[in-house]
Order: structure tokens, then sequence, then C-alpha cells
């Protein structure tokens, strides 16, 4: 069969610069970030006491007994999952249900509970935990509840690739959808684990920023010289996709097309990125899309801020992108927003299509101290308007060696 | 309160449904409690009544079966040595 075209109708985010799609693009364009210190009470043990964290209030989303069943980073992939849906304007109807899939990407599924359940267990002497301890903690969950709550049939699938997990997620999405296996898909990512018990593993790895007292939303500096690592983050990032033909059929506004999609591995570190990897996952993005390095108008780096990684990547993308890398806008939006870990790739990937809607490329923040190692265009400090954004690429790239590169492109009838 | 009362005010409270809905007569199921809810109540039962649920799997269909269970090891617990 001929492989069918792959379009983004419905996006939904809920993040800590924003819980809809306007307010989380606007905040990044303005240089905005949303990482502060820590509000739970017990962050005054941390080292590192500053994140990503996303103010809502639960109750007022999801009634009692709902609520008992669902984990944080459930809670985030239901109310991004429904802003997408409305926001694609996509009539489910039975037929459409059968053969709608459902693509989610986490690190770490429902780690609150499974925090709060080992408190109980350990620390309380209790000999039981509440019942919905295991549908709550399993990392399917999320895409369960969505596969439940919208009465999708079609296949359901939760991928586990760290940082990159939601950028495979919807790039798997779109070859489902492209090769006939479905015929739409709520795809994206998910996650909260802002725990004390997680935050204490990733303290231990050192890679977690230095907080900056002065200016704690300052605390991660992608490629600027005085950065000092990531920033955690929680949240969710869904978009409904869906054929070409189904969305020009029926009227849909098409955010962007989906024109590649690139995964390879490292094989070489569990957690040191490897340059080698990175090109191969951009290259082979690039050539699934027949587009060539020089019609790339922006990159969402990955970004994460680490020493290692931003120069690792900057080399990486000198590779792929040869002299054209010097001209291209590359920014890494965890200036602003932080680490979403699992729901990173989704998320960014949405920004990423935002531009192109806006015309807009967001900034790196933070980025006071250039750095010779790193020596792209990162859009310092200043979100850049009235730029003409027509193909934009994504870039997650993770520990166990997995990298994830989306391409999307502007869709005009 | 009877215990079905409190029983019937446990269930009510954790399903988010109105007192006078839960039938004791009628399947579980048919009240529009689902069954993680019910598991969860359980525990809250032992708690309230101060008893154990038995090992073995006891048939649970109708909030009747649960009020004569805990009539039961109430009994039981009254009845036993301290």
């Amino acid at each position: 069969m001929i492989p069918r075209r792959v379009v983004v109708t419905g996006m939904g985010v809920i993040s800590p610069v924003g819980n809809d799609c306007g307010t989380f693009f606007a905040n990044l364009l303005d240089g905005r970030s949303g990482i502060r210190k820590l509000s739970a009470k017990f962050a005054s043990h941390l080292t590192a006491d500053v994140g990503g964290q996303v103010d809502y209030d639960p109750t007022a989303r999801f009634p009692r007994p709902k609520l008992a069943l669902l984990d944080r980073f459930s809670q985030f992939a239901l109310e991004a999952a429904a802003q997408a849906i409305r926001d694609a304007g996509i009539e489910l109807e039975e037929s459409l249900k059968a053969c709608t899939g459902v693509f989610v990407g986490t690190g770490l599924g429902g780690a609150s509970t499974m925090e709060a359940g080992y408190e109980e267990i350990f620390l309380g002497g209790k000999d039981r935990l509440p019942p919905p301890t295991v549908p709550r903690t399993m990392n399917n969950a999320a895409a369960g509840h969505i596969s439940i709550e919208y009465g999708l049939r079609g296949p359901s699938f939760t991928y586990s690739t760290a940082c990159s997990s939601s950028a495979i997620a919807i790039g798997e999405a779109c070859r489902a959808i492209r090769h006939g296996y479905i015929e739409s898909a709520i795809a994206g990512g998910a996650e909260s684990l802002l725990t004390l018990g997680t935050i204490r593993a990733w303290e231990a790895l050192r890679a977690l920023a230095v907080t900056d007292t002065e200016d704690p939303a300052a605390s991660c500096r992608p490629f600027s010289k005085d950065r000092t690592g990531l920033v955690l983050a929680e949240g969710a990032g869904m978009l409904v996709l869906e054929t070409l033909d189904q969305a020009l059929r029926r009227g849909a506004r098409i955010h962007a097309e989906v024109i590649g999609y690139g995964a390879a591995s490292d094989a070489s570190h569990l957690t040191r990125p490897g340059e080698e990897g990175q090109v191969r996952a951009m290259r082979l993005a690039l050539a699934d899309a027949s587009a060539s390095p020089d019609e790339i108008d922006y990159i969402n780096a990955h970004g994460t801020g680490t020493p290692a990684g931003d120069v690792i990547e900057t080399a990486a993308i000198r590779k792929a992108f040869g002299h054209h890398a010097g001209h291209i806008p590359v920014s890494s939006t965890k200036s602003m927003h932080g680490h979403l870990m699992g729901a990173a790739g989704a998320v960014e990937f949405i920004a990423s299509i935002m531009a192109i809607g806006r015309g807009a490329v967001p900034p790196t923040a933070n980025l006071r101290v250039p750095d010779p190692e790193c020596d792209l265009d990162y859009v310092s400090n200043l979100g850049r308007s009235g730029i003409a954004v027509r193909t934009v690429m994504s870039n997650s790239f993770a520990f166990g060696g997995s990298n994830a590169v989306l391409i999307g492109r502007s869709f005009v009838r | 309160m009877s215990n079905l009362a409190v029983i019937q005010q446990l269930i009510a409270a954790a399903a988010e449904v109105p007192v006078e809905s839960l039938d004791p007569t009628r399947p579980l199921e048919e009240l529009n409690v689902d069954s993680l809810t019910v598991l969860e109540v359980m525990f809250d039962i032992e708690d309230r009544f101060n008893i154990k649920m038995p090992e073995e799997r006891v048939p649970i269909k109708t909030l009747q079966d649960i009020v004569d269970l805990v009539d039961r090891l109430v009994a039981q617990r009254s009845d036993g040595p301290k």
C-alpha cells in the first residue's frame, strides 16, 4: 500500500510554563522560565531543590472515585489528551474509535504512588497498600486511561526509553498510521517524578543543576559556559495524529505534517551521550522526510544543560548539517520548562510545531556566558519573531543511548 | 446506626453516589460502584469494625452479602478470646 501522510490536528500541554498551548508557547517565546524552588515539604532536605513543577488542582478536574485511580502522571496525560482532542475538533465515532491507537511515552510511570507505597510499608509499618496501587503505578496507566476515557479500541502502547520516550511514541504512532495499521492516534508523553526518592537518585548521578540561589528560575543553562546540569520537571504533551486524507475530508485545521522520524542507538554508554548515534538519528529523520539539511528552519535541541551533553549535541548537529549548521537557529526550551523526561519529546515537538504556526522561535534562556565549544546560533535569551519557519526538527537523546528525532513541516492546502 | 447504614455510608463516600441509591439487594455493579472502590472500602470496613477479612474468598455479590459477612465477623470477634 502507498504510505499515507500523517498530520497533527490537535495539541495539548501541561507544563511548568503553562497548562495550555497558547500560554506555554507565549511564555517560551518571551524567555520566561517556570523553574522554581520545589514547593514540597521534603525539598528542605535536598541539595537540588529546584524543579519544573506544574501548577494545577486535580480535585477541580476529577471526581474523587476517579482520582483514586489516577497517579499524577496519568492526570497530566488525561488533561493533555483532553486539550488535544478538543483542539482537533474530531468526532470520535465508533468506526474511528476502533482504529485509533494510543501511544504514550513515560520514564517512571506512577512514581509518586510507588513512593507513597514504599513509605507506608517501610516507614509506616503498614501491612497492606491501597488497592489501586498496582494500576496507578504501572507505566501503561496513562495509555489505559486515555483509551478508556475516549473509547479508543485500537492498539495501546507505552514506550519507556527515558528522555526519548514520547518522541518515540509520536514517531511510532506516525509509522503505524503511515503504514495502515491504524487511522489515527493520540500520541505523546507524561511524567511526574518530583519525589524525594527520585530526586535523591538523580542527585547521586551528579547530573542535576546547582540551584542558582539568586535566581532559581535561571538554574538551567543549556549551551552556556556556566551551565551545571539539568533540572527535573513534570508535565505532559499529547497530539492528535491522523491521515492527511481524513483531516482534509473533515475540514480539520492542520497544525503541521509529520514528515520525518529517525531513531538510532548509541550502543556505547549507559548515560554518556554518543555523537554518532545522534548524527545517525538526525540523518535518518532527514532521509525519512526526504529533506536536505538546508531545509530545516529551526532545531529544538535536546539541550539538557549538562556540561558534556550540550557539547556532544553541538558536535552532532555540526556533523549532520555540515556548513548549514551555523545558519540554523537552535534552542533548548528545557532552559525554561526543565527536563520533562518521558514527556520531553512530546512537549518539545509541540513547541517546535507552534514555532511553525507563529513564525517565531523560542530562545535558549539563561545563556549568559558563551562557550567556545558550543558555537551554534542558540537564539540566546530573546525569542525571534516574524521569521519564516516551515520545517522544524526536534531532538531527544536519552540514557541508554536511545536517540529520537522528529521533523515537522507546515502544511499548505 | 446499624451495620448496614455504616457500610452504606462508607461506600457512598468512596464512590460518590447517594446513600439512598445503595439498595442492599441489588448486585454491586448495578449500583455504579467500581470493583476497585469495593476493594478499598473493604479495608475501611476492617478498620471501622476492627475485624479482619478472611483469607478465603467469600462470594460478595450484593451489599447485603457484605453486611452478612461483617455481622458474622463482628460476632466472632465478640465471642472469641481477647
